[in-house]
């Protein structure tokens, strides 16, 4: 995890928040620095995390991991972390031995209905229900990333439906969180991508949205991030609280600062 | 105007318009609060968030009025727990019947959200329930009063959006309002309102608006420079150009008078009329000297052509 993003958003792994849905967004950049902060985030924080990883490798993940002082390995031989490796599965279900009944593949959606995953829901509950020699703190579901579930094939309600499902069992009845990681682009074309990205942003509670900088690629500035922490509506109108800030990601750390204020500018 | 909507002024269907810079559940609460404290049952279909989180923040007595039916836990019989209310049942006789259920006298019907049943039933289908609706309670023996519903602009195409304004008495379009309006604590918001009323006249009005703690709207006034200025009493307040010059712009009076005095040019006057007359006597003659590179030659050239 990266402590500065973890003091830019007060959060501490000593007391992770519960409940909450959090967006992950990268416009013209690749956003997948704030998927590691966060899967070693929770694992840090001692809770159990399904990781429904569709674009990369294990090895992958668990490499980067390693770098933020968390080892993938030992967190799933331990029980902490339930990984569901999207490309391997998948080629399971088009080339594996026929499945035994009762195990279902949570990708057979690929395959077979084309657009449900009702299987995908089931198997994140199933992962994150706690068993009675559980010990870890609120669960965590990581997905990363949901844009590419639109480039199978799923119909955006559908994608849209399974987090439903997944705020309903995760967020509301296992008081866990969700962090969510989709692709967007301001004059996109797609509409479907446009209608899940601003879905997600009317329910989570926490955006963090990567942009790459309008002016292109610098070598010190890789881009900006804007927190937009959602206002709750419980209680009576709150504002939404926007602030930018711009990162350098670097090989074990990422640093934050203002807008302007690149170490090498000053 | 926004006060007077909250209050009632408007029954049919009441659409609220968010986008995702400005939420609009908490106006949606708004007139929910209203409407309890009114003494109307007040029926909730709600699809987007837990039960809990939309009862927090009411009064007991607003609580009290308020049936909750849970569209969240299992709209689509994934799990199959009892007791929901799930998308297919969203019809004009599956929702009269809920409200059969609640205690007789008038009822509003809350939808939150319009945006989530659209994602799933087609347009067509959802206008026909939203304009049966009233008259399935109506043989059913109850009286809704109005279907108030959450729409997020930003879902769906705009001819989607026309569609339901135009089915719509009143629609509320919620959106940010700029930077310090109101006092330290307040969520300033800018609400574009367009009511149709009974007599055919539709009112459009543009208000600040704040929601304070239990849900109660406060106006914090409109937004200036939407009146447009009468621009006839304006006093002219230009400074005289022709003042302070180092040469003269104007004309004496001998001046003018001569200049009133000269022939326009193509005037048809007696004076030219006469010269044109004289000229015309004698025919043109042309006076050509020729000079020493010159090479005249006097044969016509079109002499030898055989036309």
């Amino acid at each position: 995890m990266f402590v500065e993003l973890n003091e830019l958003l007060n959060a501490s792994p000593e007391r992770p928040e519960q409940g909450k849905l959090t967006l992950l967004r990268d416009t013209k950049t690749d956003g997948s620095f704030l998927v590691h902060h966060f899967l070693s985030f929770y694992l840090k924080a001692g809770c159990k995390v399904c990781f429904v990883a569709l674009l990369q490798s294990f090895s992958h993940y668990n490499i980067i991991a390693q770098k933020l002082g968390v080892s993938l390995t030992a967190a799933k031989e331990r029980g902490q972390l339930v990984f569901l490796e999207g490309l391997k599965s998948c080629f399971d279900v088009f080339f594996g031995e026929e499945q035994h009944v009762g195990q279902t593949n949570p990708l057979q959606f690929v395959s077979k209905d084309g657009s449900n995953l009702k299987t995908m829901y089931e198997f994140v509950r199933t992962s994150l229900m706690a068993s009675g020699s559980d010990s870890w703190k609120c669960p965590v579901l990581l997905v990363d990333d949901l844009s590419v579930l639109l480039s199978l094939g799923v119909r955006p309600v559908d994608v849209l439906d399974f987090i439903h499902y997944c705020r309903v069992a995760v967020c509301s009845q296992l008081k866990g969180n969700i962090v969510v990681l989709v692709h967007s682009n301001d004059d996109s074309e797609d509409e479907e991508n446009e209608l899940v990205v601003n879905s997600l942003c009317h329910q989570s509670n926490l955006i963090l949205w990567a942009e790459g900088l309008a002016t292109g690629f610098c070598k010190d500035v890789h881009g900006q991030l804007k927190i937009i922490q959602k206002g709750s509506s419980e209680l009576k109108a709150e504002k939404n609280l926007l602030r930018i800030y711009q990162y350098k990601i670097q090989d074990k750390n990422v640093t934050f600062f203002a807008r302007g204020m690149s170490a090498a500018v000053l | 105007m926004l006060g007077e909507l909250v209050a009632g002024a408007t029954g049919g269907l009441v659409l609220i318009e968010d986008t995702i810079e400005c939420e609009g559940r908490s106006l949606l609460k708004t007139f929910v609060a209203a409407s309890a404290h009114r003494g109307e049952s007040v029926h909730v279909f709600g699809f987007e968030i837990p039960e809990e989180e939309f009862r927090a923040g009411f009064d007991p007595d607003v609580t009290v009025r308020l049936l909750y039916q849970d569209g969240f836990t299992d709209p689509l019989r994934w799990t199959g727990e009892a007791g929901g209310f799930s998308g297919e049942e969203f019809t004009a006789l599956g929702v009269s019947g809920q409200l059969a259920r609640g205690p007789a006298g008038p009822a509003t019907v809350v939808l939150d959200s319009l945006s989530w049943l659209l994602l799933h039933q087609p347009l067509p289908t959802v206008c026909q329930v939203l304009g049966r609706i009233p008259m399935a309670a109506a043989s059913a023996g109850l009286r809704v009063t109005r279907i108030l519903a959450l729409l997020h602009g930003d879902l769906h195409p705009p001819g989607l959006v026309e569609t339901l304004r135009s089915l719509a008495r009143a629609v509320v379009g919620v959106g940010p309002a700029p930077e310090g309006m109101g006092s330290g604590g307040d969520a300033p918001r800018l609400a574009s309102m367009l009511q149709r009323k009974e007599t055919g006249k539709v009112l459009e009005k543009e208000e600040y608006f704040t929601i304070l703690a239990g849900f109660t709207p406060k106006a914090l006034g409109e937004p200036t420079g939407s009146v447009p200025r009468d621009e006839d009493t304006d006093p002219h307040s230009t400074a005289d150009p022709t003042a302070n010059l180092t040469f003269n712009l104007r004309l004496s009076d001998t001046e003018r008078r001569a200049r009133d005095g000269v022939p326009l040019p193509f005037h048809f006057s007696a004076q030219k009329k006469s010269s044109l007359l004289e000229a015309s006597a004698s025919a043109g003659k042309i006076y050509y000297e020729p000079d020493a590179a010159d090479d005249l030659d006097e044969e016509d050239p079109d002499d030898d052509l055989d036309v």
